[in-house]
């Protein structure tokens, strides 16, 4: 894949600009989109910014290293034949459910001087002393949040060492080290993102009082429809009474 | 058994199962999950006892996630009956499920004891189905 290392930030910061190269798709809808694949080529769209929607064609195997090395949270420079090189950013992407090939991409334009928003990656090191000590179990209940930042200041994905955690004790948004100068949470500081639950424990109830439990649960469940029909006729025959 | 509390009718139409499962065919909470590669109507027993060989195997460790409900009732007339005389009765709950689906989910243990747990539920399942990871390896 082509890749052009450019320095920035007085040449002390080395970022990489990976490239992607794209064609003007002319052919629209599911047919035209199912030939391009079948070329080995991924329907694209590139958004946003100044320019008009375009859509694109980009090769499958380029697109697919550009998802496994670099992600979601970096700044390509989309080159089309015929076009200014734009700066843009994969918004999205679909993906097979069944063979997890590459169906389309979203790509959006960028402006270095704007500030954006993007959801970060969470990443935590370390074993937590409530699993290590007390047997707990670890949960991450969010993987990603949402910040605000210019685009050459995206995280890549935000660090964090969990392992003073011990058991009901939780790491939150607000907890999480971020640059204040570069970057502002737009995620809730109170958003727990992992914390450290004690162990689940499968109760065996002993066979006479699961058999009591069947006999005692519904075999069927409630149909609304009847309840209340059954409601209504009731109403109905308290207002002959009167 | 899995069954809903409250329904609007009492009994449903089977119904077609093509295409794919666009939704719920990721991961959503765990590390870990099983995928669905083929279509079928999963039983509220199934499901049970994939949940029981699941939380046996990984003993107090580990947390499951069970993604699909069986929320549609089939319906089966007693042996030995003539045709006619209106649909039979409830037999069972089913989830309906279709290719892609993740029917199970699991973190806070090490991919191979995932592995080997959600090995067994897959022997619970009637269908071919697929150890998948977060990070994409399978």
């Amino acid at each position: 894949m082509p890749r052009r290392r450019r320095c920035a930030g007085g040449g002390k910061e080395k970022e990489f600009i990976m490239v992607i190269e794209a064609n003007r798709r002319e052919e629209r809808g599911k047919n035209g989109a199912r030939r391009l694949r079948q070329a080995g080529r991924v329907p694209a769209v590139l958004y946003g910014g100044a320019g008009e929607p375009v859509a694109l064609a980009v090769d499958v195997h380029q697109a697919k290293q550009v998802l496994r090395t670099a992600g979601h949270n970096v700044i390509y420079e989309v080159q089309v034949e015929g076009a200014e090189p734009a700066r843009a950013m994969l918004k999205d992407w679909q993906l097979d459910p069944v063979r997890g090939d590459l169906l389309h991409l979203d790509l959006q334009r960028v402006a270095m001087d704007v500030r954006i928003r993007v959801r970060v990656s969470v990443q935590t090191t370390g074993e937590p002393v409530g699993v290590k000590v007390d047997g707990g179990v670890f949960e991450r209940v969010t993987r990603d949040i949402e910040v605000e930042c210019l685009p050459s200041d995206i995280p890549e994905e935000i660090v964090v060492d969990v392992s003073e955690l011990t058991i009901g004790k939780q790491l939150r948004a607000g907890d999480l080290p971020l640059d204040p100068a570069k970057v502002r949470l737009i995620t809730e500081p109170q958003r727990v993102i992992a914390h450290v639950i004690a162990p689940t424990k499968e109760e065996v109830p002993a066979p006479e009082a699961a058999a009591a439990a069947e006999a005692a649960a519904p075999a069927e469940p409630e149909v609304i429809k009847k309840v209340r029909k059954e409601a209504e006729e009731g109403e109905e025959g308290e207002g002959k009474g009167e | 058994m899995l069954m809903p509390k409250k329904v609007k009718y009492r009994k449903q139409q089977r119904g077609r199962r093509t295409g794919k499962a666009w939704r719920g065919s990721t991961l959503a909470f765990g590390e870990y999950g099983l995928k669905a590669l083929e279509n079928a109507w999963i039983t509220d027993r199934q499901i049970e006892a994939a949940r029981v060989a699941i939380t046996r195997f990984i003993k107090r460790s580990g947390k499951l996630w069970i993604r699909v409900f069986p929320d549609k009732p089939f319906t089966k007339k007693p042996a030995e009956t003539r045709m006619g005389k209106g649909k039979g009765a409830v037999e069972r709950w089913v989830a309906v499920v279709k290719p892609g689906r993740i029917l199970f989910e699991m973190a806070g243990i090490d991919q191979q004891t995932a592995r080997a747990a959600l090995d067994l539920a897959a022997h619970k399942m009637p269908i071919p189905t697929e150890f998948i990871t977060r990070d994409g390896g399978a």
